[in-house]
């Protein structure tokens, strides 16, 4: 019954006016960014994230939440029409849904990426729901050990799962905690490495950086390829699947959405895992698996579930434990930050407009998604033919008027170029930004529970595998980090990003 | 093929006219090892910065304890890669990193870097309706020329939109020129 009136509350706050609006805005705005190739949803998210500085923090949250889960609905359309993935985790998508769209039959996976999602979508929300409150409940007896490790683990089965090389991945972790550190230190007042600079005081700020390493370094890589994108030529009829889909589609559906809440819960995991998985599995179990690579539906239903399904199971560390457990995460992590709000268990008790409100505001996205994506296949098809050269002027202008906004400081337009310069060269010289990002939001906390930690034990570092929580959770990332140079383990690490 | 789980997709490794670039780790010797070397330069340049700012005692940590070590790893771990970056040269695998330079053109990207930076120094002074009209008549025209009405008239129309937008709307404090108090 608990559970009924927390909803009814949580209902109350989603089905507000603008908090409705909002919600509409951040879904629609997430399909689009998932239908244009070039800028992803933490792009998109960081674009947004000063314009929602003047809007409330409940607001600001349902919206970029929307823009999320959003993206993952619209990847699935350029994926089948185009053999794009317009979201990284569509990427499986474009294996089955191109080939049937050549066979006729883009509408029916059209249709079922979009009912699948909204299976997917549903169900995890309904985890988020019966899950958080008792982990928020129980992570109220985590100390700074716990936090400690369990940020460490974080990092650590992000930078496993990082594609490339192992050492590079952790060295983008410990830049981005070098990142972080930037600033004043709140505990002995000294001026760490802002070379006098004062705008630098308060750090480097989270949207500059964002921006700059995942907006203007894309423009900076797609203005020197000459893209070419040609648009499958076919009418587009018949959305609903037939029986025959449905039959097809029921178990991986089901599959699918129990995977992705789980893998999206952990660390690391999250929407991309998870679709890529569930197309392995979905394969493994067909009758047909020769089927496989031309136009199997499974393979549509499975991970396109499986990714939405992972948007939910995400954002139960973040909302309970107050650890992002990917870069978008990360993001909503910094926004919360932003707006004066520590998320953790407390935050259910603090701020429970919040937290129900962003669960039931999910539920009124996903419906409008569903509602969203079907019907307006045709716009989003006109909207794939803007050419990029009119496009990317405007996401420069977009990226600078956003950094420039937050304090009116040149000083982060600046930051925001030089690190668009940055994430450019990394992507040359192959390092990823995912660890760099959540390392960097997660740096400073990281700081303070390893310093209350060590004053906890007066120095000794034992504490960390005395207490039980924390000592699983440092186990297991040295595990993580050996294991990947085991031969036979690393070849399944490299099969799990292949 | 390296994307960033869960936010940017990169269209290079599905371009249909073929020029898709594969970012799985190989034949990067050489930038391997030009980039271990800044690592490990700046490894470095933060485990001297750490010391001076104080270690502290591990009872009581210090403001550059924990960057201290950072800097200690990040030049430990530029040794692996410079090395597995010198066996990859020996290989005489520098096929993908030569292409990521000789088959874009990344001086768009250097014009782009150049424009945008020029913008940020200028617009506090020249204010927002020029400032962003000079920088998106050049993005139209400087990277793949749009005709020159088209490249005006698409600026000052964006430009417009942006400052009604942003600046009237969503009362985000534009800088203002000459121009926003003459029509504003």
């Amino acid at each position: 019954m608990d559970i009924f009136h927390n909803l009814l509350y949580g209902f109350s706050v989603a089905l507000a006016p603008n908090n409705l609006l909002l919600c509409f805005i951040g879904v629609f705005i997430g399909t689009l960014i998932g239908v244009l190739p070039g800028i992803g949803p933490v792009g998109a998210m960081s674009l947004l994230l000063p314009t929602t500085l003047h809007i409330s923090p409940v607001g600001a949250i349902i919206m970029l939440a929307g823009i999320y889960y959003g993206a993952m609905y619209g990847g699935s359309t350029t994926s089948i029409l185009l053999n794009i993935p317009g979201e990284a985790a569509s990427v499986v998508t474009c294996l089955e849904g191109y080939q049937m769209a050549r066979r006729g039959r883009a509408g029916p996976a059209l249709g079922i990426a979009a009912f699948g999602s909204f299976i997917g979508g549903t169900f995890s929300i309904l985890g988020l729901m019966l899950i958080a409150p008792p982990l928020a409940e129980g992570a109220l007896r985590f100390g700074p050990p716990e936090y400690f490790s369990l940020m460490v683990l974080g990092m650590t089965m992000l930078i496993y799962l990082a594609s490339g090389s192992i050492f590079k991945a952790l060295m983008m972790a410990i830049f981005g905690i070098i990142l972080g550190i930037v600033g004043i230190d709140a505990t002995s007042g000294a001026q760490r490495f802002t070379f006098g600079i004062l705008d630098l005081n308060d750090g480097i700020g989270l949207v500059p950086l964002v921006m700059g390493l995942f907006g203007i370094s894309e423009v900076l890589l797609n203005v020197e390829q000459s893209l070419k994108r040609e648009i499958f030529q076919t009418k587009i009829k018949g959305l609903f699947p037939s029986r025959e889909d449905w039959k097809k589609s029921a178990a991986p559906i089901a599959r699918g959405s129990v995977l992705g809440f789980l893998l999206g819960i952990l660390p690391g995991g999250g929407a991309l895992i998870s679709s890529f998985l569930s197309y392995a599995i979905e394969k493994r179990l067909s009758k047909t698996p020769e089927n496989f690579g031309k136009g199997a539906i499974e393979g549509i239903a499975g991970p396109e579930t499986a990714n939405n399904s992972a948007t939910g199971g995400a954002f139960i560390p973040l909302l309970t434990l107050g650890i992002p457990s990917n870069v978008v995460m990360a993001v909503l992590l910094g926004a919360l930050m932003i707006y004066g709000m520590q998320p953790g268990p407390m935050l259910l008790q603090k701020h429970p407009d919040l937290f129900w409100g962003v669960v039931t505001s999910m539920y009124v996205g996903n419906g409008m998604l569903l509602l969203l994506n079907l019907p307006l296949i045709g716009l989003w098809v006109q909207v794939l033919k803007i050419p990029y050269r009119i496009l990317f002027p405007l996401i420069l202008l977009f990226c600078l008027i956003g950094a420039y906004s937050i304090n009116y400081s040149v000083t982060d337009l600046l930051i925001m170029i030089v690190f668009g310069i940055i994430g450019y060269l990394m992507k040359k010289f192959d390092y990823e930004g995912a660890p760099l990002v959540l390392a960097y939001v997660l740096g400073p906390m990281l700081e303070i529970s390893l310093r209350q930690s060590l004053t906890m034990s007066n120095g000794s570092f034992s504490i960390f595998v005395m207490r039980p929580i924390s000592a699983i959770g440092i186990i297991a990332s040295i595990l993580l980090i050996l294991s990947s140079f085991l031969p036979w383990i690393g070849k399944k690490r490299i099969a799990i990003r292949e | 093929m390296t994307y960033f789980p869960g936010c940017v997709k990169s269209v290079h490794a599905f371009t249909v006219n073929d020029t898709a670039i594969s970012y799985l780790g190989k034949g990067m010797g050489k930038a391997d090892q030009f980039s271990s070397i800044f690592w490990l330069i700046l490894g470095l340049a933060v485990v001297y910065g750490s010391n001076r700012l104080g270690l502290g005692t591990l009872t009581h940590p210090g403001p550059g304890f924990l960057s201290f070590w950072c800097g200690i790893f990040l030049a430990a771990l530029s040794v692996p890669v410079f090395i597995k970056g010198a066996k990859m040269r020996r290989a005489g695998d520098e096929a993908k990193f030569e292409k990521q330079w000789s088959e874009v053109r990344w001086s768009k990207s250097v014009y782009v870097v150049l424009s945008t930076l020029a913008y940020a120094l200028a617009f506090t002074y020249v204010g927002f309706l020029l400032g962003t009209t000079l920088l998106l008549i050049f993005l139209f025209k400087a990277i793949e020329p749009e005709k020159w009405t088209i490249a005006v008239g698409s600026a000052i129309l964006a430009s417009l939109i942006s400052f009604l937008v942003f600046g009237l709307w969503l009362d985000v404090q534009l800088p203002r020129g000459l121009v926003e108090r003459l029509v504003f």
